[in-house]
């Protein structure tokens, strides 16, 4: 029988998900998307079977809302110049055309579902709007890079 | 004379409108999306996500592409959230004023000093949420940096006075009002 709710299980639970999972997943973003995967869209809680085999569903639940803010915290908190790497990398660990993901993402905003719920309106609208401007910033140096002989994307600028 | 005396009226003119500029008022759609949010959390956004909305690294990061429509964008998009983060302040400051009164009204031992400072710290926000709201609409938010984090800083600080004085208010239980009463 699995033992009932406790912190230290909980701790253990978040631990595993994060080195047996969201190690695997290159980037910020990625980890995002992926835990707002395990998310009922109709009663918001989290789930994961994995996870609940070896620890109670709750402690598995809690431990991917808990992952959940950790990371929409950290993207709230990156530079834009960071959220324009961070999606980079996303969409390059992503195996799709770069041209396609942009374009999907500056029509339908997928991105929004991936906000937690109960969080501070005004970091997850920072969030939601640096998103939509680094997909802007992508989608120009797109454009040049398309535009220039050289494939290479270029670098952003130096920060000063 | 008349014109020190004319001086000092429009500084406590001005005063009165940044107090009520920054007022925050809610429309029907704010309070539907706040109502919620605000029984459940912390209605004073953290400092780190304050620097983010005013950033300077940001505008700069921006400035290098050469591009009006990027700029644009990205001018629209932080000016909203600026506004949104001052009037989320003010409604913030406004409802820990709110429970503070409603907690010492009912409290016996006021402690005179912390109120004032409490006060004190209540007019500044909403003179600053005001200077704040106005700046907004005729500067970039990245210029406005450190009075946003001040206000940020002091929103906190009151939030803590709030707290610390309510711990040590005496308020009388229902059985002894009642005792008293009869």
């Amino acid at each position: 029988m699995k033992d009932a709710f406790k912190p230290g299980l909980l701790r253990s639970a978040y631990d595993d998900l994060l080195n047996r999972t969201l190690a695997k997943i290159p980037s910020e973003f990625g980890r995002l998307i992926y835990l707002a995967s395990t998310r009922d869209y109709n009663s918001g809680s989290y789930h994961h079977e994995g996870l609940s085999t070896r620890f109670t569903s709750e402690d598995a639940s809690a431990a991917l809302w808990a992952a959940h803010r950790e990371i929409f915290w950290r993207l709230a908190s990156l530079s834009l110049e960071e959220v324009v790497r961070e999606l980079d990398a996303y969409i390059q660990s992503s195996h799709e055309q770069c041209d396609e993901i942009l374009h999907a993402w500056l029509e339908l905003e997928p991105y929004r579902v991936a906000i937690p719920m109960d969080v501070d309106p005004i970091m997850a609208q920072l969030l939601l709007s640096n998103i939509k401007i680094g997909l802007e910033v992508l989608r120009i140096r797109q454009k040049k890079n398309s535009a220039s002989p050289s494939g290479a994307w270029p670098l952003p600028s130096p920060a000063r | 004379m008349i014109a020190v005396y004319a001086c000092s009226g429009l500084a406590v003119l001005l005063l009165i409108l940044l107090f009520f500029v920054g007022d925050g008022r809610e429309t029907d759609e704010d309070k539907l999306l706040y109502a919620e949010h605000d029984l459940r959390s912390e209605v004073l956004s953290p400092p780190e996500i304050v620097h983010r909305i005013f950033s300077r690294q940001d505008r700069r990061f921006i400035r290098d592409f050469d591009s009006p429509r990027l700029r644009r964008i990205y001018s629209k998009e932080r000016k909203q959230i600026a506004r949104d983060w001052i009037r989320q302040t003010s409604r913030g400051i406004r409802k820990i004023m709110r429970d503070h009164l409603r907690s010492a009204r009912a409290s016996q031992n006021l402690e005179l000093s912390g109120e004032i400072s409490l006060l004190g710290h209540y007019v500044q926000l909403r003179c600053l949420c005001g200077l704040l709201a106005l700046s907004s609409l005729l500067v970039s938010p990245g210029v406005l940096q450190e009075v946003a984090l001040y206000a940020c800083n002091l929103s906190h600080r009151m939030k803590s006075a709030h707290h610390r004085l309510e711990a040590t208010f005496q308020i009388p239980s229902p059985e002894s009002t009642a005792g008293v009463s009869r």
